[in-house]
């Protein structure tokens, strides 16, 4: 007989919560097994079908893993963990890209940022995704991607433009209200629609819900 | 009929999981059979989406879990209502009942 709790969990030392939780989904791919027999399916078509379901049940181990614990407990590890992760290297990004287009100004800064925005969004949340978070927690690390960049520029929308138009109030019309234009409209708009839909794509493009179909009447 | 796949919403699971659980106590494999077979193929819980219910309702106190070893010599964990959860499904169910209804007196879901 095959050892279904080596396909849930292979090599893995396991605290008794833990144990558990892999013993009862071995349990689960074990009663798939036995239906697959039964409708026919060779043991290696059965066998494939649920060594395929076994592979992808990490992110749910994890989940059933900290569901008895603390909301604030999951918060930390799905959402704050890997949205400063994150943050950390989109702020470094950021930075590269800065420097870059000041060497090559032909390059658009912003275009280029806001590609990596989508792309740091969706790594938030398939990692959130990959420590157990759900749904409200994937979007949660996606945004903390963002505050880096938000913290900036809100500083720059409401302290330091406002001070300068009072100081420039003269040349408001000619360049000051073109550059807060040019802000909002870029620098602030840009990142946030592309991180939302950095992480509307992970989310909504990878549920992390177990999608192995059980085909009935497998051929034997 | 083609099956849906779509995440059944955490109330809607709840409901459900409680009314099979109500009728005898089962494994979640069986849980996930009895839901597949009684929504004639239309509902369908994935490990991913049944265990996380289940725990959460662990959690909550309306169900409890224990190892029993079957006739066959294997050994499930076996999910039992608690007196709780038995409290807890006659509201759940009222509430889905008046939803639907109202679902129904809106879209004509009878005529559809």
């Amino acid at each position: 007989m095959h050892d279904f709790r080596k396909l849930v969990a292979p090599d893995r030392k396991q605290d008794p919560r833990e144990r558990e939780i892999v013993g009862e989904l071995a349990c689960h791919l074990e009663e798939m097994y036995m239906e697959l027999r039964r409708d026919g399916a060779s043991e290696e078509t059965a066998f494939s079908v649920v060594s395929t379901a076994g592979k992808r049940l990490g992110p749910t181990i994890r989940r059933l893993r900290w569901e008895g614990e603390g909301g604030l407990k999951t918060w930390l590890r799905a959402v704050v963990l890997p949205g400063f992760f994150l943050a950390l290297f989109y702020g470094v990004c950021n930075s590269a890209l800065g420097v870059v287009s000041w060497q090559y100004p032909t390059l658009r800064r912003e275009a280029d940022l806001a590609l990596v925005s989508i792309a740091f969004g969706f790594c938030a949340s398939s990692f959130s995704r990959e420590l157990g978070g759900r749904k409200t927690h994937r979007l949660w690390a996606s945004a903390i991607v963002i505050s880096y960049q938000a913290i900036a520029e809100s500083f720059m929308i409401f302290l330091v433009i406002p001070m300068e138009l009072i100081r420039n109030a003269q040349y408001l019309n000619e360049v000051l209200a073109p550059a807060l234009l040019r802000i909002v409209s870029w620098d602030v708009m840009t990142f946030a629609v592309a991180l939302v839909i950095g992480s509307l794509i992970s989310v909504y493009a990878f549920p992390p819900v177990l999608r192995a179909t059980i085909p009935k009447g497998t051929p034997a | 009929m083609d099956r849906l796949d779509f995440k059944v919403k955490q109330g809607s699971s709840e409901v459900i999981i409680l009314t099979l659980l109500s009728q005898r106590e089962m494994h979640g494999y069986e849980i996930g059979k009895q839901i597949e077979e009684l929504s004639g193929g239309v509902l369908r819980f994935e490990m991913a989406s049944l265990y996380p219910a289940l725990y959460r309702m662990l959690k909550k106190g309306w169900l409890e879990a224990y190892w029993e070893t079957s006739p066959a010599g294997r050994k499930r964990r076996y999910y039992r209502l608690t007196k709780n959860g038995r409290r807890q499904l006659r509201p759940l169910r009222r509430s889905w009942r008046q939803f639907l209804g109202a679902l129904n007196r809106i879209a004509r879901l009878q005529n559809a």
